[in-house]
C-alpha cells in the first residue's frame, strides 16, 4: 500500500525540503517507487531535482504542463519528471500559488481541501512511497497535503521559533485536519531534529525542551546535524561521487531506516 | 506509536456507534465540588512582562496616546497590534491565533509548574 508521507513546520527554511528530497532520493535507492511533491510554489524541491537529474543524466528534465495546468486538467501525470530509477518528481512553479483562488469554485471549503487527494489517487498505484514537501505557512495548499497524508513528519531545527513551529503545527493537526476537516489516515510519524551546531547550549536547551514537551517516543533517534555539502546541493543539486556525498547519504540511510520502522510499528504494532 | 502526539481519525472504528456526548458516572454524585466552575481548566493566565525598546519607538507610542488613539503608551502598543491584526487576510489571522494561543498554552504550562 502507498505511503503519503508530508513533511511539516510551520516555520520556513528550517529543512523541510532538503530532508524530504534525501529521504525521496534514499528511499528510490532501496528500488521503491518514490515520488516527491513539490506544492512550495517557490519550487526549491523541484529546482534541486531537477540540478540532480542534469548531474545524473546530463538531461535536461522538462514538463509538458506546470502543476497548475494539470490541476486544471484534472491530471497530474502530465507534471510528472522522471529524476532517477526508481524517482519521480511532481514540479511545482510559481503559478502554484493560484491554487487556492482556483478551488473557490468549490463552496465548501473542505471540498477545497479533499480535492487534491481526489488528484492524487491515480498516482498512488504507481508508487510505494509518495512525499509531500510544503510551503511554511497555513493556506489551503498545507490542508490538502495533510489531508492526502497517512504520516506527517515534523522537521524541527534546534531554533526556539521552529520548536514553536513544531507545537503549533501538532496542535493546527489535532484540530483543523484531524478533528474538523476528518482526515481518514493521518498519523505523525515523529518529530526530526536538525541541529543547526551539535553540542551548543541553545541547540541542546531545545532537544531537551522538545523531548520534555512531545516525549521521547516522539523524537527521533537519528538528527540532521549541519553539514555544508546538504546546504550545496541547494545550488549544484544532489551530487554523487564524493566522500562528502557519502557522508551526508549515510546520514540519510539512518533516517530512513528509522522513519521506516516507525511506520511499521504504528501499522503492525 | 503508543504515545502519539495526535489522536488520529485511522483507528477510529466506533464512528458508526452514536454516543451521547455526557454520561453521568457515579463518581459524579460523590464530588459535587467538580461542578464548581473554578475547577475548570484554566486556558489562560495573565501577567506583566518586559520588553525592551529604543527611546524612538517609546516616542511613537507616546504620540499615539497624545494625539489620541490610546490612553496611555502601554494601550498604544494593543492598539497598534489591533491594526495589524485587521489588515491581515483571513488566512494569515488564523495563523497569528494559532501562534497566540500555543503561546498562551505554554504560559498557563509555565505558570502551573511554578
Amino acid at each position: 500500500m502507498t505511503q503519503v508521507i508530508t513533511f511539516g513546520n510551520f516555520k520556513g527554511g528550517v529543512g523541510k525540503t532538503s530532508n524530504s528530497t534525501m529521504v525521496a532520493l534514499e528511499l528510490s535507492n532501496r528500488g521503491y517507487q518514490t515520488l516527491l511533491v513539490d506544492l512550495d510554489p517557490q519550487g526549491n524541491a523541484t529546482n534541486l531535482y531537477l540540478k540532480t537529474k542534469l548531474n545524473i543524466s546530463n538531461e535536461v528534465g522538462h514538463f509538458k504542463k506546470t502543476l497548475m495546468a494539470s490541476i486544471e486538467d484534472g491530471d497530474l501525470s502530465n507534471s510528472l519528471i522522471n529524476i532517477k530509477e526508481h524517482l519521480d518528481l511532481l514540479a511545482s512553479a510559481p503559478d502554484f500559488a493560484l491554487y487556492p483562488r482556483y478551488m473557490e469554485k468549490h463552496h465548501e471549503y473542505l471540498d477545497r481541501v479533499t480535492a487534491f487527494n481526489t488528484l492524487l489517487d491515480p498516482l498512488k498505484e504507481k508508487y510505494d512511497y509518495i512525499i509531500i514537501d510544503i510551503p511554511p505557512t497555513i493556506s489551503l495548499i498545507t490542508d490538502s497535503a495533510l489531508y492526502a497524508s497517512d504520516y506527517c513528519l515534523i522537521i524541527m531545527q534546534t531554533h526556539e521559533h521552529s520548536f514553536e513551529g513544531a507545537e503549533a503545527f501538532i496542535k493546527y493537526i489535532q484540530d483543523e485536519i484531524v478533528n474538523e476537516y476528518k482526515a481518514p489516515r493521518l498519523e505523525l510519524v515523529g518529530i526530526l531534529a536538525v541541529l543547526l551546531q551539535a553540542g551548543a547550549p541553545v541547540d541542546e536547551a531545545t532537544v531537551s525542551n522538545a523531548i520534555s514537551e512531545f516525549g521521547e517516543d516522539n523524537i527521533f533517534k537519528n538528527k540532521i546535524h549541519s553539514m555544508q555539502r546538504l546546504k550545496r546541493y541547494g545550488i549544484t543539486g544532489i551530487t554523487f561521487g564524493s566522500k562528502f556525498d557519502k557522508r551526508v547519504f549515510d546520514v540519510y540511510k539512518n533516517v530512513t531506516d528509522e522513519l521506516l520502522s516507525r511506520i511499521e510499528v504504528i501499522e503492525h504494532g | 506509536m503508543a504515545n502519539s502526539l495526535i489522536r488520529s481519525n485511522r483507528n477510529n472504528t466506533e464512528s458508526s456507534i452514536p454516543k451521547p456526548e455526557k454520561q453521568a458516572k457515579a463518581s459524579d454524585f460523590v464530588n459535587p465540588a467538580k461542578d464548581n466552575p473554578t475547577n475548570k481548566e484554566i486556558s489562560s493566565v495573565t501577567f506583566n512582562t518586559n520588553l525592551k525598546i529604543s527611546n524612538h519607538t517609546r516616542n511613537k507610542l507616546q504620540a499615539m496616546s497624545m494625539i489620541g488613539y490610546a490612553e496611555n503608551q502601554r494601550l498604544s502598543v494593543e492598539t497598534a497590534i489591533h491594526s495589524f491584526y485587521e489588515q491581515l487576510s483571513i488566512n494569515e489571522q488564523k495563523e497569528f491565533d494559532l501562534q497566540v494561543s500555543t503561546l498562551e498554552s505554554r504560559d498557563v504550562k509555565m505558570k502551573s509548574k511554578k
